[in-house]
């Protein structure tokens, strides 16, 4: 086991550890690996709790990178831990009286015809340039939302 | 006509998140800057349109044996509660602000996945020209 870089005694007295020492940990030790995986289980539910999404796109890069899951195995095993984690914040959001069913179906209607499509027309299309589209899209949206 | 729109904006959601890419994250600011749909409603919403295709997925997923389930319901288990947390929290906190936060959350994600992009662009021709470059050696 390589020796990790956790610098105690750096100008401002705290404990620093890198990225790369967590990558180290979790592949090293399986006890560590149980408690990484808890911590960014809080992490990924936290932000599919209060954002009520995007937790799929935290969640495969921090499969990928820190559980080592390849990328096909990490995509499944995000839609195992998104799906009920979703259907308990649903029910909160339920609860609250926060749900509107009215749009809800309609939404819903085109959402999964498209998940359809979507699904047959992925390997015709051009990978790099709907990444770079999609996020330049989600960019503007966001500076759209802010301002 | 506005049944017409809130399909359309489903579609396009769904098209994108059929291939994987976050569908959820496009649907939301699409319905609430578009079709005046308030930030918490929008996002259960986006919730609710998720399930019946993530059921739909992670069947197929499993049947192809590509489902961790040793990191998957480990991540879960501590998941699930945080989940709740948060969505009690989005219930009380003003929408406003939730918009708010949730701009700079897209903003985050969106340069996140530009970068990527990028990066597995030249990851790709790296390979291409170290494919060119065996083929050389070969012919040598």
């Amino acid at each position: 086991m390589k020796k990790l870089n956790i610098n105690q005694n750096n100008k401002y007295g705290t404990t620093e550890i890198s990225f790369e020492c967590i990558k180290e940990i979790s592949q090293n030790n399986k006890k560590s690996k149980k408690s990484i995986a808890l911590f960014f289980g809080a992490i990924i539910g936290f932000i599919n709790g209060f954002w009520g999404g995007g937790g799929g796109m935290v969640c495969v890069p921090i499969l990928m990178q820190f559980l080592h899951l390849p990328e096909k195995k990490a995509h499944a095993t995000t839609l195992l831990i998104m799906l009920p984690m979703s259907i308990a914040s649903l029910v909160v959001y339920f609860i609250n009286g926060n749900l509107p069913f009215d749009i809800g179906w309609q939404i819903g209607l085109g959402f999964i015809t498209g998940g359809i499509l979507g699904a047959l027309i992925l390997k015709k299309i051009n990978n790099f340039w709907l990444g770079i589209v999609f996020s330049i899209v989600i960019i503007v949206g966001g500076i759209k939302m802010l301002i | 006509m506005r049944i017409i729109y809130f399909v359309l904006s489903g579609l396009i959601g769904g098209i994108i998140g059929g291939m994987g890419m976050g569908g959820g994250t496009l649907l939301i600011p699409i319905i609430t800057i578009f079709l005046a749909v308030e930030q918490r409603n929008a996002q259960a919403v986006n919730l609710l349109v998720f399930i019946p295709m993530a059921i739909v997925a992670l069947g197929i997923h499993i049947k192809n044996k590509l489902v961790d389930f040793k990191v998957g319901i480990l991540i879960m288990c501590s998941g699930i509660i945080f989940s709740i947390l948060g969505s009690f929290w989005a219930n009380e906190i003003n929408n406003n602000i939730l918009r708010k936060i949730f701009a700079v959350f897209l903003l985050l994600v969106g340069v996140y996945q530009f970068i990527c992009t990028i990066k597995s662009k030249k990851k790709i021709k790296d390979k291409a020209n170290f494919k060119k470059y065996k083929i050389k050696i070969l012919y040598k």
